[in-house]
């Protein structure tokens, strides 16, 4: 004869096992993870940087307003795209990071609620029994919910990875790594022959003088446009190495080696985003 | 036929090469050049990033029409033209190469294949040319 429901045993396996000190997932490393991706995905500077770029060539190439007004709109709409893109990046690690957050389900409230209103019977038992009653029920109810998180989290990123893995590795990385680095390198040639041709075209030192440190100051500019492709890109692919490590350990998310390496990830991807605030 | 978006990637890097070239150039042969072949060199790199810059736009959306395997014979051109650009013997030389090569960037802007043959024709003339 069954007399617990399938549900209900499979709710209090889960529970014993965890109350039991076998596996239930911290999800810590997940959490802290997702929360810096979202971060970094959050980060579309380099978008704007590109969708801007004819704004700033027309400074060294004048007399081309019409064709740079141009290039300027097909741009924008370019930009709207891409950010676009970006933003499902990030609204999905702002869903997974959620998701493995330790406050999503709390049950403490309910719990505290039930010992009271036990206590209220007048059943005779003890205020230290109650209270252990109510704390073994915490614990109880809490590893349920954790081992409920961890599968819902196993369910999304198992889901997620095909598609975030061709956005990460495909056409935007691409996007980054051809077209927005040609695009700052062609700056940095308009850059250079412009200031040299007024520097030649001028006779008076100080003048000279002037047109060099105006030089020096736009290629300082350019150069730290192009650090923040060199940081964005390996921000994706830590992001895409993350996942892909999350998405082949789906079902030991609280294994040691996989919070090591998310951990190592994380703190990766922080260094890179400093670098990114820093331009 | 249409350009590939890795084709378009490959034309706007010939191109900005193209422009560095002539930026070297300048650079290097600065206290030989008059003041007009300077100006003319000059010019002409910044049609060359122009290229670049609307290759670099349209990167997935460029389209040549009527250009017959444009990907290929646009790259092989464009790098021969920057070798030659290297070894150019007269100023002369740069001056005519860069000029067709920025006819051919002028072409594809405008998206004209008659003014694109034309250019890489002059282009073919000048590297085979013995100077």
């Amino acid at each position: 004869m069954n007399l617990i429901p399938q549900r209900r045993r499979w709710l209090l396996a889960v529970a014993l096992s965890c109350v039991l000190g076998t596996s239930c997932a911290d999800l810590k490393a997940v959490h802290e993870w997702s929360q810096t991706s979202l971060q970094a995905a959050q980060y579309n500077e380099l978008i704007t940087t590109y969708s801007s770029t004819p704004q700033r060539l027309l400074r060294y190439d004048p007399g081309q307003s019409e064709l740079y007004n141009t290039q300027l709109d097909l741009r924008k709409r370019q930009a709207e795209a891409l950010k676009q893109m970006l933003s499902v990046v990030s609204d999905y690690m702002a869903a997974l990071a959620t998701l493995s957050a330790d406050s999503t389900i709390d049950y403490s409230k309910n719990v505290d609620t039930l010992t009271k209103s036990i206590g209220t019977l007048n059943a005779g038992i003890s205020q230290t029994t109650l209270n252990a009653t109510g704390s073994l029920v915490k614990t109880m109810l809490g590893a349920v919910a954790e081992a409920y998180q961890a599968k819902q989290v196993a369910n999304i990123v198992g889901q997620a990875n095909d598609p975030l893995q061709t956005i990460l590795k495909g056409e935007l990385r691409d996007i980054v790594d051809n077209d927005f680095r040609r695009d700052l390198k062609i700056e940095q040639t308009f850059i250079d022959i412009y200031y040299d041709n007024l520097r030649k075209s001028s006779e008076d030192i100080a003048a000279k003088d002037g047109v060099n440190e105006w030089k020096e100051f736009r290629m300082e500019q350019n150069a730290k446009q192009l650090k923040t492709v060199d940081a964005y890109l390996k921000i994706l692919d830590k992001i895409a190495e993350g996942h892909q490590k999350l998405f082949d350990n789906r079902d030991k998310l609280d294994s040691k080696a996989l919070i090591t390496e998310l951990f190592s990830l994380t703190m990766k991807i922080r260094d890179q985003i400093k670098v990114l605030e820093a331009s | 036929m249409g350009l590939t978006t890795d084709e378009v990637r490959e034309i706007a890097d010939a191109f900005l090469e193209a422009a560095n070239k002539l930026d070297q150039y300048l650079k290097d042969n600065d206290a030989k050049l008059s003041h007009g072949q300077y100006q003319l060199i000059y010019e002409h790199a910044r049609t060359l990033l122009r290229v670049a810059t609307v290759a670099t736009t349209e990167a997935v959306g460029l389209v040549i029409e009527g250009l017959k395997d444009p990907g290929t014979k646009l790259k092989d051109v464009i790098a021969q033209a920057n070798e030659k650009i290297k070894t150019a013997a007269t100023v002369g030389l740069v001056i005519n190469l860069a000029g067709a090569i920025a006819s051919l960037g002028g072409g594809i802007i405008a998206k004209d294949p008659n003014s694109i043959v034309t250019a890489l024709t002059n282009i073919a003339n000048i590297i085979a040319s013995k100077s």
